[in-house]
């Protein structure tokens, strides 16, 4: 190994442990330390076959966690931005939830999802997982939830931004999911498979 | 808000009902409502304050006196980053027949 390489190496495995100490990705402005997240509660809703799905189904997976209504004209501008993402970063474990606050039902529900082609797990909610997550009173109202399942950034209350939604899809994405041998010493790991690949 | 005729029809409307009583409402009368763009959308909104008047009739069987109507007022409104779960509000009008 030349003195260059080794020292690129060096640069790399500091990079990395630093990163690795802080307990945030970087590119995480917006991501709560994982310290402070707070679990989100668990429910049991029906989907749009009558089948009863959990919260914690998802559990392994990121979940965004939208709260709308058909009647919720910024909840319509987001729609296509969740569907665009569900392609996208499906096989990368992201899983969109909509939480439908129609009070009219499925009998509302179904034609607009089929409108909009909507391609995500659609719920009927009610009041109940309404007070769990601390009232929504106001639409759209969004979370987005971490693989062990604890709320990873502020909610947002109201229209957020596509690209800020894309960012924090793609960081909470990219943390190692916890209990998993690969992550618990990864950078050490990974610092040195940097120095294997550089001789 | 909604006006009473919203664009889109997943949109709730300003509505307004009077229970059977010893008044019968006649009609019930809106404002002209707004049209503001959001978006690529149009929305057909009441903003502000606004007035909505109804025209009763007495029944033939009412008698004299002092009465109560009771109305429902249903609405549901948004800002351009938002919306309001629908509500709805009691309206208790006191009349006197004479």
């Amino acid at each position: 190994m030349t003195i260059r390489n080794l020292r690129a190496v060096s640069a790399f495995s500091l990079v990395l442990f630093l990163s690795g100490c802080s307990g945030q990705p970087p590119g995480t402005a917006s991501a709560k330390t994982i310290k402070n997240r707070k679990p989100a509660p668990d429910f049991t809703l029906k989907d749009a076959s009558g089948n009863s799905v959990k919260l914690s189904d998802f559990r392994g997976k990121v979940v965004l966690l939208n709260f709308w209504a058909t009647w919720c004209g910024p909840c319509a501008l987001e729609i296509p931005w969740f569907v665009e993402f569900q392609q996208q970063f499906k096989s990368r474990g992201l899983e969109i939830v909509g939480v439908s606050m129609d009070e009219e039902g499925w009998s509302v529900i179904k034609p607009f999802m089929a409108e909009r082609k909507m391609n995500y797990h659609v719920l009927l909610g009610d009041d109940s997982v309404s007070q769990l997550y601390g009232g929504i009173e106001s639409l759209p109202t969004t979370f987005i939830i971490d693989r062990e399942g604890r709320i990873a950034v502020p909610p947002h209350v109201g229209l957020a931004g596509k690209n800020e939604y894309l960012q924090e899809i793609q960081s909470v994405l990219n943390e190692k999911q916890e209990g998993n041998s690969a992550s618990a010493g990864g950078f050490l790991r990974l610092g040195a498979t940097a120095a294997a690949s550089h001789r | 808000m909604n006006s009473n005729k919203p664009k889109d029809e997943y949109l709730i409307p300003l509505k307004l009902e009077w229970e059977s009583g010893p008044l019968v409402a006649e009609s019930i009368s809106y404002p002209q409502p707004e049209q503001i763009k959001v978006g690529n959308d149009t929305l057909s909104v009441f903003t502000g304050s606004f007035a909505l008047s109804t025209v009763f009739k007495a029944a033939k069987d009412a008698s004299a006196g002092a009465k109560s109507l009771t109305g429902k007022l249903r609405y549901q409104a948004c800002n351009d980053q938002m919306c309001f779960r629908p509500s709805s509000l009691i309206i208790h009008l006191p009349v006197v027949v004479q």
